[in-house]
């Protein structure tokens, strides 16, 4: 079948091409296959199924589709949706690509299978028939989210993949895996996680991009490839030694975000290479040591740490240019953070029970920064006239500032505020005061 | 010959490129090397480049690309990322055929980030629609005789029951 196509392989630039006719034409079918198949790489593949209904130019068009993505078709399926409707599905439209002869064997590039139902004792010989029929065809990215004990085997025999997602599934033993291009992996509540995921990640040389999302399970204890460029971790239990040594022997580690590690709430990092930290979860201390670290982001969960203490910790990071805290009313951290120019903080509780010069003090740490939010009390931010005679103004740089005032009762004292951010930060040209709703 | 010059504010170095039409723009060049194409023109022709041609890509499309570059430029600032999220939506709400040529020339220019932002947006566009209503969004015409559709439709009753 003739198509017509516009800059189809736009590669070279010498090929001048005469303007596209954009009127009321039909642009979509124009489009160059690569391009089509990005776009319904979004998509569950039966959207691209039924648009061979659409026109002749679409007819079949999915058969070749490189990224195969299926579901539990709940959007086609609103009465009588169940399982036997997707296994004909996923049956049929795998029976027809094999069929088709115009389409080359290695066309699989990805597959995702994700779904809400049960592919247990004889209902997982299907899901065997589907996974040996693309990783036959040497699939690159493979990502399941299933509840299925069957896929062991299929994994251990896709050495091709570069990106393996796993999701809700029981592994068996992986001991013998081998995964020379893995770039990617992610394990999410994958049971038991602790014996297989040591077996995967130690058969990846070349890995990049490490996920886990664990389902407070044992303790894990695994080497990652010195390779490792992002890793994020959350649930998992480990101890601060094990993540320490961890992080100071993986030279490119640029981005980690740790969440709900429960045993974590004792942290240390020093890094050459980080770029930024996300932290998630109850804290007590937090030290960071890190010349490279751009981005910081900690959202300490208050209802852990017991009431009297705050987070306490020490940052050595020259480099830091955002800040983002959420936290108790009392942070006692230091930091040595002369570039940090934007910083977001977020204090939770009120700080009733003491002076607000613990915040003038803390602020004070943050003189270099010229844009901030600021979520706080409102007491917390009106400063004595004692306290403005004894402290110097802690943001002495700033130019934008929001402050959120929270739990406001009565009517809001915004000129009293208004006085006291001018004190605080008296180059400020931006200010502004809203109520804030967030908890 | 119209000239444009953008991101004159900053001192950084600046690139000079040309559109389809012949138009001519300065960009800043860690604005122009989001694109990965333009990247490699620049580090093949190093510091003795006058000026890049984009035979592919016109001004007008031109315009858009770098103004989407010239806001992605820096590292991701994070505290900034649902400002970013809704500065991206409004870039991507234009019209069919602007759509098109800025999704080609991003193609050509090798953008991947602005591309998976386009495609998304077409696949944003698809999603929850009917044929029929696909054929009204996207002007297909439907050149089937109803009994081709017909069994067309008997043919995939599996995706279509």
């Amino acid at each position: 079948m003739a198509r017509k196509r516009l800059k189809k392989n736009c590669v070279g630039m010498e090929e001048k091409e005469n303007e596209p006719n954009f009127g009321d034409d039909d642009l979509l079918s124009q489009l160059p296959d690569s391009l089509i198949h990005r776009i319904f790489s979004f998509l569950p593949t039966i959207y691209f199924v039924r648009m061979s209904i659409v026109s002749r130019h679409w007819n079949r068009m999915w058969v070749s589709a490189p990224f195969i993505y299926l579901d539990d078709l709940r959007e086609f399926n609103k009465k009588t949706r169940n399982r036997d409707k997707l296994l004909k599905f996923v049956s049929h439209s795998l029976r027809y690509r094999k069929l088709y002869k115009k389409v080359p064997e290695t066309s699989i590039t990805r597959f995702m299978f994700h779904t809400t139902y049960s592919f247990m004792g004889s209902a997982s010989s299907r899901l065997k028939g589907w996974l040996n029929f693309v990783v036959q065809r040497n699939v690159k990215e493979l990502d399941l989210k299933v509840h299925s004990d069957c896929v062991s085997p299929f994994i251990l025999n896709a050495s091709s993949l570069t990106v393996l997602k796993l999701s809700d599934l029981y592994l068996e033993d992986l001991s013998l895996s081998n995964f020379p291009c893995l770039k990617v992996l992610s394990f999410k509540n994958v049971t038991p996680v602790t014996q297989p995921l040591q077996n995967v990640i130690s058969s990846c040389p070349v890995i990049e991009d490490l996920e886990v999302c664990g389902n407070w399970v044992d303790h894990v204890d695994f080497a990652v490839s010195k390779t490792l460029k992002y890793l994020s971790l959350s649930l998992v239990r480990f101890t601060r030694q094990w993540l320490e040594s961890l992080i100071s022997g993986l030279p490119l580690l640029e981005r980690l975000a740790l969440g709900n590690c429960c045993d974590a709430i004792n942290i240390s990092i020093h890094s050459h290479s980080l770029k930024s930290l996300y932290y998630y979860g109850p804290l007590n201390n937090i030290s960071i040591q890190s010349h490279s670290l751009k981005v910081a982001s900690i959202t300490v969960l208050a209802e852990f740490t017991d009431g009297a203490s705050d987070v306490e910790g020490t940052f050595i990071t020259p480099n830091l240019v955002c800040l983002r805290l959420v936290c108790g009313a009392k942070p006692v951290i230091s930091f040595e953070a002369p570039k940090l120019l934007e910083a977001d903080l977020r204090f939770r509780k009120d700080n009733s029970m003491h002076p607000n010069d613990g915040i003038v003090r803390f602020l004070s740490n943050l003189n270099s920064v010229k844009k901030m939010v600021l979520c706080i009390c409102e007491k917390d931010i009106i400063f004595s006239e004692n306290i403005r005679s004894t402290c110097a103004p802690p943001l002495p740089n700033l130019k934008h500032l929001k402050v959120k005032i929270k739990d406001v009762h009565n009517e809001l004292r915004k000129s009293e505020i208004m006085d006291s951010i001018f004190w605080c930060a008296p180059s400020v040209e931006t200010p502004e005061i809203e109520e804030s709703r967030d908890s | 010959m119209a000239s444009s010059t953008s991101g004159s504010s900053s001192s950084s170095k600046v690139v000079k490129i040309r559109s389809s039409d012949n138009e001519n723009f300065e960009v800043e060049e860690a604005a122009a090397a989001r694109s990965e194409t333009i990247k490699k023109l620049l580090e093949d022709v190093g510091d003795d480049a006058d000026v890049i041609p984009l035979p592919n890509v016109d001004a007008k499309t031109l315009v858009k690309v770098m103004e989407w570059c010239k806001k992605h430029m820096d590292d991701v600032d994070e505290l900034n990322k649902e400002e970013m999220k809704t500065w991206d939506a409004e870039f991507v709400d234009m019209d069919q055929s602007c759509l098109y040529n800025v999704l080609l020339a991003a193609n050509f220019l090798n953008i991947k980030e602005l591309l998976d932002q386009l495609t998304q947006k077409v696949a944003d566009m698809i999603k929850g629609k009917s044929p029929e209503e696909i054929r009204a969004t996207f002007n297909i015409k439907n050149d089937f005789t109803p009994e081709e559709e017909a069994e067309i439709r008997k043919q995939n009753a599996w995706a279509f029951e």
